[in-house]
């Protein structure tokens, strides 16, 4: 089996509106051996995503719905997170693009994913983004 | 307020997006059951080879759905997609490759009456304009 059982697994949070995509995303992160929390635009997310501390955050940005956006502003400003590696998600590509661009502005790296995304792509991003590239 | 310091969220989008967004929502679900579905199959010790690539093959047929169907998604509003439609729509284009030979089918068209549904239901709410729906008119 893998070394990963051994050592303690990466955790990864999930952010998105959508029910079905956060159960897929968590079936497919725990079989490559990762920790998942998955949660909705609830009011209380970034309080629980600072308490998890993930290695990695997913966090979508939808049409409509600003709060992908605050949680993105969030972690820019909140020192003890600018450090966790983000993989935005959206099926905007507008989105996707201001998000980029409100990147480059903040002098953050991000990743980013268009949905529906090619599974095994988030996969290797995710593996990159904790260092299991 | 300059265009600059704007946010992501503050800045205007294209009305079409709503719409793209809610048929990219359960196309997401249906190709992410699609990958957990092969994946299973793949896995099942109880298959022969046969079922198993039969079984496969037609996962795969919905994985191309799924990307033709964003294709035309992408193409509502009649403009040609800009880079950064083609830059990030890339991820699920390259899933073409990973089909087998004669995989990839027009099964994109038992999409369309779903779609047409979703743009009808937008023209009565207001959301788009009829002239904005280039999948109720005929080519």
């Amino acid at each position: 089996m893998h070394d990963r059982q051994r050592t303690p697994r990466k955790r990864v949070f999930a952010v998105n509106s959508s029910p079905d995509f956060l159960l897929i995303v968590r079936e497919v992160l725990a079989d490559e051996g990762y920790a998942v929390t998955t949660s909705d635009f609830a009011p209380n997310v970034f309080t629980r995503i600072v308490m998890r501390h993930p290695d990695a955050l997913m966090i979508d940005v939808a049409p409509e719905e600003s709060v992908g956006w605050d949680l993105l502003r969030g972690l820019h400003l909140e020192l003890q997170m600018s450090d966790i590696p983000v993989l935005v998600t959206s099926t905007s590509p507008t989105l996707l693009e201001n998000a980029r661009d409100e990147a480059t502005r903040y002098g953050t790296h991000r990743s980013f994913l268009t949905k529906p995304p090619d599974l095994d792509e988030l996969v290797r991003t995710i593996r990159e983004m904790v260092g299991d590239a | 307020m300059h265009a600059e310091d704007e946010t992501g969220a503050e800045r205007p989008i294209d009305p079409l997006d709503r719409l793209r967004h809610d048929l990219r929502t359960p196309l997401t679900t249906i190709g992410g059951r699609a990958y957990l579905l092969a994946r299973a199959v793949r896995r099942a010790p109880s298959l022969s080879e046969d079922e198993r690539t039969r079984l496969l093959a037609s996962v795969a047929t919905i994985e191309a759905a799924v990307a033709e169907m964003v294709v035309v998604i992408d193409g509502i509003g009649g403009s040609p997609p800009p880079e950064a439609h083609k830059r990030h729509s890339r991820g699920v284009i390259l899933n073409q490759s990973r089909l087998p030979p004669g995989a990839v089918t027009h099964r994109a068209n038992e999409f369309l009456p779903v779609a047409i549904h979703r743009v009808a239901g937008s023209i009565a709410m207001g959301t788009i304009h009829p002239s904005q729906a280039r999948l109720l008119r005929p080519d």
